[in-house]
């Protein structure tokens, strides 16, 4: 499981997350995903166009990322779900606390709306 | 003395340089190779590879019986290798041949720490371990077994005769799994079922799963209409969120049979559908309402459906883990590589979950499945 970071304007940050989104995987990259986030001071994008499976440890991560967030005034927003990811998050209705854009650029316009 | 001490006992604060590690001698002489069932007849039972090759075969004398019709009299034999923290696997012209990590053995080959054998469908990992976490272990591992006995005794046994019968798997990935299910009569006409999943796996979900699966045995939701699925599910949502409870979430499938209207009413919160299908001309209908999972949101409200259920039809609900899987090549399996078995005719030496169950199994990678597996098909007789 990889994780990376960058720019992604001056309000945001994008964590950039490759492999598989399993257990072992965020326990992998838990403890660097939340710190990554809120040490950032910005708005969050996740990039998952690399991420080939999420479990429920996975979103579990991610909504606990996302609260924390929410308490410090920040959003996430999630973009670029894979086909069989997206049918996850989907059936889970993560996007009623978490939206979900297609690619970055509207993964930024969701966060300006 | 100590080269960092002063004859008067003072210490030298300065570093000192060594141009050469000490050497480091770790005695391994108190260490034992194990191979501990993962998954097959009796999983967590152990067996030691001591001074003697282990045999493994259907019949005795061999050490380890593995007493299935695809495995060979003297199947393959494990022995120590001089100095190493291996052992070697040696198939023993076996018919259908053993397996480490999913590749044929061949004559004879490593068997590294953390790797899996397979000789028929009995799964064994390779641990290397001091003799003293051994024990330590052991203990730790009856304790599992009781728990996991607790929660099996929470399961209701299948229901064989009568006018709803049910037939159901529970396989647990790790010792303990976040998987329940259960099915109740609210009154002389209604009948509830439901199956929970409780985000990841392991004693932290299971633990949650029996706060979640005993509140519903006993109807403890308060102001809770037990036959409206909104509600139930409104109220879990209220008593569980992920802060008071570790972080941890889980999904439900809930829903009320009534047999005078043979009307079938239901939720999901953050779960994938349950399946009404009529074998007999291969209908299929997806029963999912499309909610948040339980203990994400304060104040969520569910929305809910309803069905009509026609005599014989079946339900089947099933825990994600039945279907994401990775396949003996390596592929990860979704919803829709899981739903065409359903429709693959009964075997009448199976019960319909066992038949699934067993497809599955086929399918995947060696191993323990990677999330917990469950089951429940719900029959509505006539």
């Amino acid at each position: 499981m990889q994780l990376t970071t960058a720019e992604a304007g001056p309000s945001a940050v994008c964590l950039i997350v490759a492999g598989r989104l399993d257990t072992p995987g965020v326990d992998e990259i838990e403890v660097r995903f939340t710190q990554a986030a809120r040490g950032s001071g910005k708005h969050v994008l996740v990039d998952l166009q690399n991420v080939s499976f999420v479990s429920s440890m996975g979103v579990r991560m991610l909504i606990s990322t996302a609260r924390a967030l929410h308490a410090a005034q920040r959003r996430m927003v999630l973009f670029a779900p894979q086909p069989l990811v997206r049918e996850m998050l989907d059936t889970v209705a993560l996007d009623q606390i978490i939206p979900v854009a297609s690619d970055q650029p509207a993964a930024l316009g969701l966060l300006e709306g | 003395m100590d080269d960092t001490t002063y004859d008067d006992g003072s210490l030298d604060d300065r570093t000192i340089i060594r141009t050469r590690p000490r050497t480091v001698r770790v005695e391994r002489q108190d260490w034992v190779h194990l191979l501990v069932v993962v998954e097959g007849l009796e999983p967590g039972r152990r067996f030691e590879v001591g001074d003697k090759p282990l045999t493994v075969g259907r019949k005795a004398p061999c050490d380890v019986l593995v007493v299935e019709a695809e495995v060979s009299g003297r199947h393959c034999e494990l022995r120590r290798k001089q100095g190493s923290e291996s052992l070697i696997v040696t198939d023993l012209n076996s018919t259908n041949g053993s397996f480490v990590d999913g590749l044929r053995v061949a004559g004879s080959t490593e068997l590294r720490h953390g790797a899996l054998l397979q000789v028929g469908r009995q799964v064994m990992r390779h641990d290397f371990m001091p003799r003293h976490e051994l024990h330590a272990s052991a203990e730790l591992d009856r304790d599992l077994e009781k728990a996991g006995r607790y929660v099996q005794s929470l399961l209701p046994s299948p229901l064989r005769e009568g006018p709803i019968l049910t037939d159901w798997v529970l396989q647990p990935s790790a010792r303990l799994g976040g998987d329940a299910f259960g099915w109740q009569s609210l009154d002389d006409q209604r009948f509830a079922s439901y199956l929970i999943d409780v985000s990841g796996h392991g004693t932290g979900a299971a633990m949650h799963t029996v706060s979640v699966l005993n509140v519903l045995r006993q109807k403890a939701l308060p102001d809770t209409d037990f036959t409206r699925p909104e509600q139930v599910l409104a109220r879990l949502n209220d008593m569980f969120q992920m802060e008071s409870h570790a972080g941890l979430y889980f999904t439900i499938w809930y829903g009320v049979y009534d047999r005078g209207t043979r009307m079938l009413d239901f939720g999901c919160a953050g779960h994938h559908a349950g399946y009404l299908v009529d074998k007999a001309s291969g209908e299929v209908q997806a029963l999912h309402t499309r909610n948040l999972m339980i203990g994400a949101m304060p104040g969520a409200r569910f929305k809910v459906d309803r069905v009509a259920v026609k005599p014989n039809d079946r339900l089947y609900l099933f825990s994600d883990g039945v279907f994401e899987i990775v396949t003996l090549e390596g592929v990860q399996w979704g919803l829709s590589d899981f739903l065409p078995l359903i429709l693959l005719p009964d075997m009448p030496e199976f019960g319909e979950a066992e038949r699934l169950h067993r497809h599955v199994r086929r399918v995947a990678r060696p191993g323990p499945f990677d999330d917990d597996f469950t089951i429940l098909v719900t029959t509505f007789a006539a």
